[in-house]
């Protein structure tokens, strides 16, 4: 049972002003209705003017999509009725958008793959409502118009998905390509929305509405795919609907039946003119995209092809990575990739959160085996956990310093080290380890090793512990 | 004059205010201490703008209108706002949910609309310039029946900031006075280019009227004088016609074939826009509040129902059913082709001709309840909707009366040629009033 | 009505439809939940051309679809007054011709710089049910 899906992806644009006024794209930390005018609260006789920036932010995108730039294109209405709405319609783009017929390449679930997109049009955002009342259903709705007006880009493709797995790397690389390109910033709040469209091979097809974060994407699919899957196999017949995902239950519901029924009449909006773009587009001058610094990260640094994407998958990652490669880029991939990234995420952080500096401190001391890998993970975390309270930390080595983590010396001439020290008490302490591995049972050097760590509290470093003690247990001790 | 105030307390018998401002408040400029009546669709900061709708009852702009600020500027004395069919939908000014003006010329009948207030309150003599918005006629219907000048300028020549839109792309706010002259000065203030106005043009209006038209070519449409043209209104236009020809302007006949369906595509452009325009009217920014105790859609259809007169419902629901699914085609997508067909016809008949004369309003001002069939009324838009099809300039100035009511002489000129439309009303004012 | 008459009506709605910039998966309603208007229509109200004239039950719909209430006593008027305007209107299917403008200014913009925004006591002034600095709007659920 192959399953299509196709999604539709509303992106705030990130410039400073709304689509069609003045008004600061600000909002967020303010108050409500406190960035509207008589534009974006549909105040009578209000006009809108196209802001020049959004129009050349959603071309970008259309280049690096590889859309096509129809001659002309046009803004029209969309008429429904709904108090988020000032206007009682939304200006958007139908049947003239400002491109058509591009694509993406991502990582499908069976290698690269192409995902054709149908169109890329702009559009404004319509405002926010909060449901006053009781749990059940609300009593009524308060409304604040700060976000009516921000401009969107939505952005549709073709069926082309074949799993939830694939609809999310399709979204990862769309936001990566889109913070590439400087026009989008996915740390802000609600600035992604996507609407996925869902069917089993053969059966009706299910749009699944405004789910509002990435992870959602995935998750929503997930269990529509189960849903469908089920139902086809108990013989029932799968309806044309539109549902809801209850983000918080990981569950989609079905939405009224009335909400099929709208009929937008749409017409072209009276008071913008047409845009004739089409000749911009050659003097747009494309950034580096997540593909080629994908590849320059192989070629520069030489790394591997995983550590490559994984760094590049993300803008603000990439940056990081960059500040921090230094000396030793090879060691700088493996921590960024492996330990810093599952680190951040544990505890819900974002890159942006940690100064490279520190980063780089960190890893100038395992570099020189100031501490150890494990010692290094431990100051880490320490590290992130001070950021993610107070938003600055000490200094790596401060942090080394005050938790006594500086890896042991081990120089075993005069064998008054403590790395010698601890391997002498640990065969003190386990003599029938010390027999087993005499009688050729060499598992027991790795007991030996262990204990000895755990005297010098992880300090020592492991091929220090292993040279000394074998050289112990050479001699006879 | 310099900045002051001045008290204005006029006998408005006609019901043409539907609110006046006094003391107001004026300053230096062109136009210093000079009373103007601004009909109740332009929005004023601080003064109710009601539109003529039970809808809009007690909203009060927080922004002025463009042509607000430029006259404010330019020194002069906003005395009040004028009565007008709600939302500018009508002939009569009787579909202002204040309650209807009376035609200072005759009390028995219509100032004609939508701009009833602004005509009236010029004609009684209230005020010596008023603003007045032109849809498809509302400026120069009421300026013929009250015997005013009524000027629709170049569609984008006057800014539409702060004008309630009620059909975007062929409203424009324009002037009215008792003459030719004022209404060019008023015309001088108010025109420009509005970065606020996506479909305003850079195209300011420094002209003072000049009488002389030799050589200047009127063409005549047939279509101007056909069926269901008074021929009483018909002969009194010719007759002004004539006279332009004996100062030195040369009359050619000419057709107009898209007049066949000009009204209709109106209609059904002016409506479909406004249903989407006021769509805004839920109550919850300002007006009426709808009943937040109710469901969303329950409230808002009983707040339409109340806050809505019936002719307004009637175009929403028409102008809605243009646009559904299904429909477009047939009625909006057509509208716009014919609307293009008028604009070509302009566009041949201007190669050969520098203006285009002939009466504004087939008839005289009707009786109050007169036109009480709404299809009836929308049929004597017939001979002004056409400039508001096309964009192009368009005056009314009176050229004689009919039974002792005003008849106008409509003059319509190329786009952007409001000047010389201006020069040949004014052309026919001087050689009728030597 | 048969499917036949839906299919050909399809085919002459809207220019709007009919675009090749327009996907292809608009016409069966992939993307966007279109058209549910028009077959709700078919199965069981009548329509104008069908029948020649608008109901007063296509008249009800079109004061749903419009969002405005229409009393009991209004029907009656309303549906006149609809036949003979919508009846007027049929001189607009003899139109041929082209409905794009070709004067029509393009490309009219502002710069991304902030205009300061309506101070606040402006913004909720002409509102009637406002909380903690909201507008309150009737429930949307």
């Amino acid at each position: 049972m192959n399953v299509i899906v196709g999604l539709e992806i509303h992106c705030q644009l990130d410039t400073k002003t709304k689509l069609f006024c003045g008004c600061s794209t600000d909002y967020r930390t303010d108050g409500p209705n406190t960035h509207v005018c008589p534009v974006c609260l549909g105040l009578p006789g209000s006009l809108p003017v196209l802001n020049r920036k959004a129009v050349e932010y959603a071309l970008r995108v259309a280049k690096a999509l590889h859309c096509t730039v129809p001659e002309e294109s046009v803004f029209a209405r969309k008429n429904y009725f709904y108090p988020d709405l000032d206007k009682g319609f939304q200006i958007t783009q139908y049947d003239k958008p400002l491109a058509v017929s591009g694509y993406l390449d991502i990582e499908g679930d069976e290698g690269e793959k192409r995902v054709r997109i149908t169109r890329v049009h702009m559009e404004e955002d319509p405002g926010r409502l909060v449901h006053k009342g009781g749990t059940d259903r609300p009593r009524y709705s308060l409304v604040d118009y700060n976000r009516a007006g921000i401009p969107l880009i939505e952005i549709v493709t073709e069926p082309d998905l074949r799993s939830p797995k694939e609809a999310r790397r399709f979204l990862n690389k769309l936001r990566a390509t889109l913070e590439y390109l400087g026009v989008f910033d996915s740390e802000k709040e609600g600035s992604l929305r996507v609407d996925a469209n869902i069917s089993i091979e053969g059966s009706e097809r299910v749009e699944i509405k405004n789910i509002t974060s990435y992870k959602g994407v995935e998750k929503a699919l997930t269990f529509e795919v189960t849903r469908q899957k089920n139902a086809l196999r108990r013989g029932q017949k799968i309806v044309r609907e539109t549902r809801h995902f209850v983000e918080a239950r990981g569950v989609t519901t079905s939405a009224r039946s009335k909400e099929m029924e709208q009929d937008y009449r749409y017409f072209p909006e009276p008071d913008l003119c047409p845009l004739r773009v089409a000749d911009w587009v050659d003097g747009i001058v494309l950034p580096e995209l997540p593909d080629a610094r994908r590849q320059r990260f192989m070629d520069q640094y030489g790394l591997s092809l995983i550590h490559a994407r994984t760094l590049t998958g993300d803008l603000r990652l990439a940056e990081f990575y960059e500040k921090v490669a230094g000396t030793d880029p090879a060691l700088a991939a493996t921590w960024v990739a492996d330990t810093l990234l599952g680190e951040l995420n544990y505890r819900d952080m974002s890159i942006s959160s940690v100064p490279p500096d520190v980063f780089s401190g960190l890893l100038s001391l395992v570099r020189a085996r100031v501490i150890t890998d494990r010692n290094g993970v431990d100051v880490l975390r320490v590290l992130l956990d001070e950021l993610k309270e107070k938003g600055t930390c000490e200094s790596p080595e401060a942090c080394v310093e005050r938790l006594g983590l500086r890896a042991l010396p081990a120089d075993s001439a005069g064998g008054d080290d403590p790395v010698t020290k601890a391997a002498r008490e640990a065969l003190a302490e386990n003599p029938r380890a010390v027999e087993d591995y005499q009688n050729g049972r060499k598992e027991a050097l790795n007991f030996l090793v262990g204990q000895v760590m755990r005297k010098t509290r992880g300090c020592a470093k492991p091929a220090d512990v292993n040279r000394v003690l074998v050289s112990l247990l050479g001699k006879g001790a | 004059m310099a900045e002051g105030t001045l008290t204005f307390s006029p006998d408005d018998r006609y019901n043409a205010f539907l609110r006046t401002v006094s003391p107001a408040r004026y300053g230096e400029g062109r136009l210093s201490g000079v009373p103007v009546a601004v009909k109740d669709n332009i929005s004023t900061a601080g003064i109710e703008t009601t539109c003529g709708s039970r809808i809009l009852s007690g909203y009060v702009p927080p922004y002025d209108a463009t042509v607000i600020t430029l006259l404010k500027k330019a020194g002069a004395a906003i005395v009040g706002k004028t009565n007008m069919d709600e939302f500018g939908m009508g002939s009569t000014t009787e579909n202002s949910a204040f309650g209807p003006t009376k035609n200072p010329r005759d009390e028995t009948r219509v100032p004609g609309g939508s701009s009833g207030g602004s005509a009236a309150a010029v004609a009684a003599g209230l005020v010596p310039l008023a603003l007045g918005t032109d849809t498809g006629g509302s400026i120069r219907c009421p300026a013929a029946f009250c015997g005013i000048v009524g000027l629709k300028p170049t569609y984008g020549r006057v800014s539409r900031y702060g004008l309630v839109a009620y059909a975007n792309s062929l409203e424009q706010i324009g002037p009215m006075a008792a003459d030719v002259a004022h209404v060019s000065l008023l015309m001088s203030v108010i025109a420009g280019h509005d970065p606020k106005d996506s479909t305003s043009l850079d195209a300011p209006y420094a002209h003072t009227p000049s009488p002389d038209i030799r050589g200047t070519r009127i063409g005549v449409p047939e279509e101007f004088f056909g069926e269901g043209v008074d021929p009483r209104v018909a002969s009194v236009v010719w007759d002004a016609i004539s006279l332009l020809e004996r100062k030195g302007a040369e009359i050619v006949t000419c057709r107009m074939p898209s007049m066949a369906y000009a009204l209709a595509a109106y209609y059904v452009t002016c409506m479909s826009e406004a249903s989407s325009n006021l769509a805004r009217y839920d109550g919850v920014r300002y007006g009426p509040p709808a009943d937040v105790r109710k469901p969303w859609h329950e409230a808002f259809q009983e707040r339409r129902r109340e806050g809505f007169g019936l002719e307004v419902r009637r175009r929403i629901m028409i102008g809605t059913f243009s646009l559904s699914s299904g429909y477009y085609g047939k009625y909006y997508a057509k509208a716009q082709a014919a609307r293009q067909n008028v604009r070509k016809d302009f566009r041949r008949l201007f190669a050969e001709v520098d203006v285009i004369a002939g009466p504004t309003m087939p008839t005289v001002a009707f009786r109050f309840g007169e036109k009480s069939d709404p299809l009836s009324m929308y049929l004597s838009d017939i001979l002004t909707v056409p400039a508001n099809l096309a964009g192009i300039p368009a005056i009314s100035v009176p050229c004689g009366k009919v039974e002792g009511l005003p008849v106008g002489l409509q003059i319509m000129g190329r786009w952007l040629e409001d000047e010389r439309v201006i020069d040949v009303a004014y052309a026919y004012e001087q050689g009728a009033n030597p | 009505m048969q499917n036949g008459k839906i299919g050909a009506r399809l085919k002459r709605i809207i220019r709007l439809h009919e675009l090749p910039s327009c996907p292809a998966s608009w016409h069966n309603g992939y993307k966007r939940q279109r058209g549910g208007y028009l077959f709700s229509y078919a199965s069981g109200h009548s329509r104008k051309d069908v029948e020649g004239m608008i109901t007063e039950r296509d008249v009800e719909h079109i004061g749903m679809l419009a969002d405005i209430a229409i009393l009991r006593e209004e029907l009656g008027e309303f549906t006149a007054s609809f036949n003979r305007i919508l009846e007027y209107f049929d001189i607009l299917d003899q139109v041929t011709g082209d409905e794009t403008d070709e004067d029509v200014a393009v490309n009219v913009f502002r710069e991304d710089e902030v205009v300061p925004s309506l101070p606040p006591d402006d913004v909720l002034s002409n509102a009637k049910e406002t909380e903690d600095g909201f507008f309150r709007a009737p429930r949307v659920m």
